[in-house]
């Protein structure tokens, strides 16, 4: 019995880690390349680098953080903190559904709510509320555990003490800061790496210029993957390779960052 | 003064809460009254086989064959990842060493958050040069895409079942190995405890393979043709939705037909979405007796 089950579990285990291992490998080399990471791609991609991709997946993310971490955060005080238990409880097991929609779903909901109704076209904008809409509730309900796991003790403590429900909230803050901080940077991470929303709401295959305003398009780093690999052919691929290389090494550095702060707490 | 800021403070996160809520309804909103023009024109013709959107003469707007493939697609890759999820997580809870657990845990982590996009381009060019190298036809099918769907849901479906096997309480084991049971009879007594946590993995795999859009649209091969071996490509609903969404004439009957599958696919996830509720409700009431 245990032989079986070791032997199964090492024969998945090493597709998966032989699977993440490939990608890195075939593109990896390609980063040592002049101007990879600095030069704008040339001739239908063939040559140059992937400046304005990184350039527009930088930006997403930052205007996805300005969105998403203040609601995101509020609401997730007023979830812990203050909403009485059932409504409490209503609005989680919303914020878990809307965790569990289709990202596509919500690509479609952007494209016809940020796009056609509030005319905002296919733009910076629009891609990053769309993300936003996704990101709030992933954020809410991992944040709220932590806002939770602070003891009842610590809250009436400062509650006795004459503190005001804002000042008991932000202990209760400063004390779950790591948890906060380890949702947050999971909640990035998963913005970062999602690719049908913004196909459909603001990334464009190619434009000449970077993003100087936020109706502008944009071009992401997945987004080039998806149009490389499926409209390009041979000679443009080791770009690809070498976004998807990129982007395996920053998801494994967020998870890295979220499993020290986790060891951390324990300890 | 301090009650007036107490009460705008408890107002502010309100709003941010109830905004959550309301996004949720928005979306549901919105791909009813958007799918609204097709369900009038084409009526019950939208569940025909034939999906023909820019046929000039008479455009058919069918999904049973995509809503097909998809369930078949779904169902298949899901008792894959079911087996082997079950299989990695109970070995790492009975027989692991602690170094052990931690290093396969950290790195199905690592695979856990790459990006699906990253997975299509592993199965477009690297699995599919496989596939054709061994004799298949077409790179992009359904046994490239249901591969490739079983890395990306395996991580999610064991580290939950483990969480949930690590949570029996031990004197629900010791009692069981008090009582004389012998190692599968354990293992039995262990997943009984843990089912509503094993069956909400479960069926959060099966939702995820459902509405997973990126690789389905990159690998699965996008002929709209029902899936008889495979090595047959196909094109589930998500796919068609990703391809075609970005490129249709707002307002079009064609628009809403896409609006058609939308609303299908987030219905799907919100019925089973319910049903993962209510069954892990009932199977939690069984365990604790």
């Amino acid at each position: 019995m245990q032989w079986t089950l070791r032997i199964i579990t090492y024969t998945v285990f090493a597709i998966t880690v032989l699977t993440l291992a490939i990608i890195v490998a075939s593109g990896l080399p390609h980063f040592f390349k002049p101007g990879f990471f600095t030069q704008w791609p040339r001739r239908a991609m063939s040559e140059g680098g992937i400046f304005p991709m990184l350039i527009g997946s930088l930006t997403l993310m930052v205007l996805v953080f300005a969105v998403s971490i203040p609601i995101g955060l509020i609401g997730t005080i007023f979830l812990s903190e203050i909403a009485p238990r059932k409504l409490s409880m209503v609005l989680q097991s919303l914020a878990a559904t809307m965790n569990s929609v289709p990202s596509i779903v919500y690509g479609v909901f952007g494209l016809s709510f940020f796009c056609v109704r509030l005319s905002l076209g296919t733009s910076l904008i629009s891609a990053s509320l769309t993300l936003s809409t996704m990101s709030i509730p992933f954020f809410m309900n991992s944040a709220v555990e932590f806002l939770r796991a602070v003891p009842k003790e610590l809250r009436e403590g400062v509650i006795a003490l004459g503190a005001s429900k804002l000042q008991a909230t932000l202990m209760v803050l400063r004390a779950s800061r790591n948890g906060v901080l380890t949702s947050l940077i999971l909640t990035l991470g998963r913005a970062f790496s999602e690719t049908a929303p913004i196909l459909v709401t603001g990334a464009v295959f190619y434009t000449t210029k970077l993003p100087s305003k936020l109706t502008d398009p944009v071009m992401t780093l997945p987004t080039s993957i998806y149009a490389i690999v499926m409209n390009l052919g041979e000679e443009s691929q080791w770009m690809a390779k070498g976004m998807a290389s990129l982007m395996v090494l920053i998801t494994i550095g967020v998870y890295f960052f979220v499993q020290l702060m986790r060891r951390n707490q324990r300890e | 003064m301090k009650r007036v800021a107490s009460f705008m403070f408890v107002l502010l996160t309100s709003v941010a809460a109830v905004l959550v809520a309301a996004a949720l309804f928005a979306i549901v909103f919105f791909m009813f009254t958007e799918s609204l023009r097709a369900i009038r024109e084409v009526g019950w013709k939208l569940f025909s086989p034939n999906w023909y959107p820019v046929w000039e003469l008479e455009p058919e707007f069918g999904v049973r064959t995509m809503l097909l493939n998809s369930l078949i697609l779904t169902v298949w890759t899901s008792v894959w990842v079911w087996i082997a999820g079950l299989t990695v997580a109970l070995y790492l809870h009975k027989y692991a060493r602690d170094r052990e657990k931690q290093v396969v845990l950290r790195i199905l982590e690592y695979v856990s958050g790459v990006p699906s996009v990253v997975f299509g381009l592993f199965g477009v060019l690297i699995l599919g040069d496989l596939l054709l190298r061994a004799g298949a036809w077409t790179a992009q099918n359904f046994l490239n895409a249901s591969i490739v769907l079983s890395i990306l849901t395996l991580p999610f479906m064991t580290s939950l079942t483990f969480q949930s096997l690590e949570k029996v309480p031990s004197h629900i084991v010791d009692g069981a190995v008090a009582l004389g049971a012998k190692d599968v009879h354990v293992m039995w007594v262990e997943l009984k405890y843990a089912a509503p946590g094993i069956v909400n993995a479960m069926l959060g795999v099966f939702n995820r393979i459902f509405g997973e859009t990126m690789i389905v649209l990159m690998v699965a091969g996008g002929a709209n043709v029902l899936v008889r071996s495979f090595l047959d490509p196909v094109r589930p609903l998500t796919a068609t939705l990703g391809s075609e969404i970005g490129e249709v004439a707002v307002g079009s009957l064609h628009y809403s037909a896409l609006f058609f599958i939308a609303l299908l696919v987030l219905s799907g996830c919100l019925i089973l979405n319910v049903f993962t509720n209510v069954i892990c409700r009932r199977l939690e009431r069984w365990v604790k007796g």
